[in-house]
């Protein structure tokens, strides 16, 4: 059987499977509390799927073990950590998040601010971001897809139409029925792969950035992978908690699963589950990329950053399963997307164009335009991603930057500091807004996102002072 | 398994999928033959391309044994041909021997041969690998596969959201049913989200609404059929005793006081009567028998009961019914229509303003048309949707059977009945009946 009817084969079973889940899902989408947060009536486990699924991007399995194939054990300084920070945070505000009992995020920031301004306002900064970090999906999907079906890029990518809205229009539900398959799916073929790179090296079954540099060395490679700051200085490393790390604490993605959860207890024990399972699957994906760059260490010289992974597979290490691989490559770009564009339709259609009607909008209306801002969402990201970034870890820690200089004031202050006023959250928006166009990635001793969520998050605290400090007076006088 | 096929069959026969399998499998249908098509396009392209290289080699290695065949021996010319033709020609020599040497030809089909065109008599049979030629086909024509793959895909989708999006409103009104039957309450109360589609299903949605409004009126003249037959049958002789006795008891009272006692109760037991037999009316669907009637007559007689009009109001009946139009119908029961009208209407007249009853006729289309007018305080739209229902009333004495009976016997006449009502100027009842026996 020849290799591109095999891939065919992939991927028609794959995008069979797909269909029926999301038939099987299409009636259940009836109602904003079924489409948007599938009736807060998540169990664990499905909870659990969709958390990591969403979790688990092209961002990770390509580029993250692409950098480590370039860098060694550094990256997981820059992401892992800051990632499971971040989660650490989640955890922190479940209980507290689940009470609000809210459909979307910028729905919890409107509420508590009284501002259906700023509402509309955060829903679209939010979509916004996500357009852009969709654009890592599409591109992952793509290297993908164009590999699996020896076709070109740029036809390749849109493919990804006929699984991220046909997925998304099924609401919820769907997204995390499709997000249960591909992590299975994700989790055999990582492990598959784990077993066949790290058995193929010989001598060991830990792999370590020393390791690396033995072995390559007896092939004439000299390899610094020592360093376990990658180069960068200590403040830097630091700060750059500020784009992956508070960007997954703020972000809207992972936020509003806690809040679909069936109960608060089922919410916690999730992130913990989750943090367990992604503990292992990274110490995996570190381990192929350190072990790709013992057994092919020359890839960086005819492959991009996020490349390596998927060409290693496909040409280098190639065998009946190298379909499955890519299929599920596919798969976890697809349920990033889908969970990304979902929420984009939701703030579009009920924190936007609902908030800012002169009548209140039928729930039918609100799931239609959803519907058709999640067409638009996906066809933005589309063209966008018909050039993509080269390095998308760093893209993506980029866009999740914006998210933590806006929305660290505004979303952990409606928890954390009860004096905080409308006006010092328009004050930390605004103000956050005019950070990101100054310093979006200058060149500075610490990371861009650092300085602009401290000036933000002082928007917002000092602006209720001098608020207090006005009324002072003529409270006096009276 | 049992519970297993149950499952599947559920999930098959689904009004859903009654949609979407045709859908889908025309779309099938219809890529799978582009697809075939496609690939014998491709196949043959590519046999086309393989036969024209066939014949240039062929040429070409008879061109050569022609120029040789005089200048070299066979054994040199065997020589240099046996390794030619880059594993796809093989060559035998005249006495059957192979001239060529490749191992894996074996493996491979005859696609062309030649024979005579060279003065050594040589075969030349030029070879294909099958299992190659089709995979070279499908490389060459991978973009034509993943989108016809992509094509199917989106006629699926586009089939299940289709047939998802007719049969939502079904699946809904399914679902209420459901409910319906499991509550068992007012009927009225439900609502179909479909009633403002404006295709068949939304008419549909509004017939259905309509039926379990009307539900609700049948289930309460079912009740009502009931109650008044056991009230007649426990009820009626006995209080027309009672009547008897008291009527006895009246004409030996001494005292006014215990006479007019007497005369409160008869009142009273009449009353009940009154009930009884109005439920009686109500409930029992009579065929009554027929007559061309005059109403002109029926109402001047009606009129002169009201000539006088109720103690402490002042109101006037007019009757502008032509004398001498006719309609079919039941006397007795025209005039209890009649009488119910002109109770309500006294019921319904504002103190301290002249009230008015018009009552006028005409005839049109083979149809009597008879417009019943007072001047009182009239109905709002909610009122007026349910003034004839039974036991629906404002009054504190009044039960709410006047209007449903006078319904229910235009309705044993073959007539129609009208009403239209404006809050505090007019309530307007039309009805219509039969000019002649059909």
């Amino acid at each position: 059987m020849s290799k591109t009817f095999e891939y065919l084969i992939y991927f028609g079973v794959y995008s069979l499977v797909i269909l029926f889940i999301g038939k099987s899902s299409l009636g259940e989408s009836d109602s904003i509390s079924k489409f948007f947060v599938g009736e807060r009536k998540i169990g664990l486990f499905r909870l659990f799927f969709t958390f990591v699924g969403t979790w688990i991007s092209a961002a990770t399995i390509l580029s993250y073990t692409g950098n480590v194939y370039l860098n060694g054990t550094a990256v997981i300084a820059i992401s892992v950590i800051p990632w499971f920070i971040g989660a650490v945070m989640l955890f922190a505000i479940s209980d507290r998040l689940y009470d609000c009992e809210i459909f979307t995020i910028s729905e919890l920031i409107g509420k508590h601010y009284r501002s259906k301004g700023l509402q509309a306002a955060s829903a679209i900064l939010f979509s916004c971001g996500y357009v852009m970090y969709l654009v890592i999906q599409i591109k992952g999907f793509g290297i993908a897809a164009s590999s699996l079906l020896n076709i070109d890029y740029k036809v390749a990518v849109f493919l990804i139409y006929l699984f991220i809205l046909y997925s998304t229009f099924g609401g919820f539900n769907s997204v995390t029925k499709t997000d249960a398959c591909n992590l299975i799916m994700l989790s055999a073929s990582i492990g598959v792969i784990y077993f066949v790179i790290v058995g193929r090296v010989e001598g060991s079954w830990l792999l370590t950035n020393r390791l690396v540099a033995e072995e390559t060395l007896k092939a004439g490679i000299v390899v610094n992978q020592s360093d376990l700051l990658g180069g960068y200085s200590l403040m830097m490393y630091a700060t750059m908690f500020f784009g992956w790390g508070m960007g997954l604490a703020t972000n809207p993605q992972y936020l509003i699963r806690l809040s679909a959860a069936r109960d608060k207890r089922t919410a916690k024990r999730m992130i913990l589950y989750a943090l367990c399972f992604l503990a292992v699957f990274y110490f995996g994906l570190t381990q192929i990329g350190l072990g790709l760059k013992i057994l092919f260490p020359h890839l960086d010289t005819y492959c991009g950053t996020d490349d390596i992974f998927i060409y290693a597979i496909n040409h280098l290490i190639h065998s009946r399963f190298s379909g499955f691989f890519l299929i599920s490559v596919i798969g976890a770009c697809i349920s990033t997307a889908n969970s990304q564009l979902l929420l984009i339709g939701s703030m579009l259609s009920y924190d936007v164009a609902a908030q800012m009607a002169r009548k209140p909008m039928r729930e039918e209306k609100i799931l239609n335009l959803a519907r058709w801002f999640i067409f638009l969402g996906g066809t933005l990201s589309l063209v966008l991603s018909l050039n993509p970034p080269d390095n998308t870890l760093l893209f993506g820690a980029d866009i999740w930057g914006v998210f933590s200089v806006v929305f660290t004031p505004l979303f952990y202050g409606t928890f954390l500091y009860p004096k905080g006023t409308r006006a010092g959250a328009w004050g930390a928006f605004l103000v956050g807004l005019a950070c990101i166009l100054l310093l979006w990635n200058k060149p500075l001793p610490v990371y861009w996102a650092f300085p602009a969520t401290v000036i933000s998050t002082a928007a917002f605290l000092l602006i209720p002072l001098f608020e207090r400090k006005k009324e002072a007076p003529h409270e006096n006088t009276d | 398994m049992r519970i297993l096929i149950k499952r599947l069959e559920k999930w098959f026969f689904q009004i859903e999928n009654e949609v979407l399998i045709p859908f889908l499998l025309v779309g099938i249908m219809v890529i799978c033959g582009f697809g075939a098509i496609s690939f014998y396009s491709g196949y043959t392209m590519q046999r086309d391309s393989q036969k024209t290289m066939a014949l240039v080699m062929f040429d070409e290695i008879n061109r050569d044994l022609n120029f040789l065949d005089d200048r070299l021996s066979e054994d040199a010319i065997k020589g240099k041909y046996r390794y030619y033709g880059r594993g796809k020609v093989r060559i035998t020599d005249a006495d059957g021997e192979s001239v060529t040497k490749w191992d894996d030809r074996d493996k491979m089909e005859v696609f062309l041969t030649n024979e005579g065109g060279n003065s050594l008599g040589w075969k030349l049979e030029f070879l294909i690998d099958e299992k190659a030629f089709a995979e070279e086909i499908l490389e060459k024509q991978n973009y034509v596969v993943v989108g016809a793959i992509a094509a199917l895909l989106i006629i699926i989708q586009a089939s299940i959201f289709i047939s998802e999006n007719m049969t939502r409103p079904i699946r809904s009104m399914s679902r209420t049913c459901q409910e319906i039957k499991a509550n068992k309450g007012s009927y009225r109360s439900y609502r179909f989200d479909s009633v403002e589609r404006r295709d068949e299903i939304g008419q549909l949605a509004v017939t259905f609404e309509k039926l379990l409004h009307d539900m609700d009126n049948y289930t309460k003249m079912e009740y009502t059929s009931k109650m008044s037959a056991t009230l007649a049958h426990e009820i009626k002789n006995p209080i027309a005793g009672i009547r008897s006795g008291i009527q006895l008891l009246q004409g030996r009272a001494e005292k006014d006081g215990e006479r007019m006692l007497c005369e409160s109760m008869i009142r009273e037991i009449d009353r009940v009567n009154t009930l009884i037999m109005n439920l009686f009316t109500l409930s029992v669907k009579r065929d009554s028998p027929k007559a061309e009637v005059d109403l002109g007559r029926v109402m001047r007689e009606i009129a002169m009961i009201y000539a006088r009009g109720p103690e402490g109001q002042k109101v006037t009946l007019e009757s502008a019914v032509p004398a001498g139009l006719t309609a079919y119908l039941n006397e007795n029961e025209f005039r209890q229509i009649i009488h119910n009208l002109i109770s309500n209407s006294l019921k319904a007249m504002v103190p301290g303003r002249e009230g008015k009853i018009l009552v006028s006729g005409s005839v049109g289309n083979g149809k009597v048309r008879i417009v019943f007018e007072d001047n009182g305080k009239g109905m709002t739209p909610e009122e007026l949707a349910q003034a004839m229902e039974p036991f629906y009333t404002k009054s504190i004495n009044g039960i709410g059977l006047g209007l449903a009976i006078v319904k229910r016997l235009v309705e044993q006449n073959e007539g129609t009945m009208e009403m239209a009502s404006c809050p505090g100027e007019y309530t307007r009842v039309t009805l219509t009946f039969q000019k002649e026996a059909v």
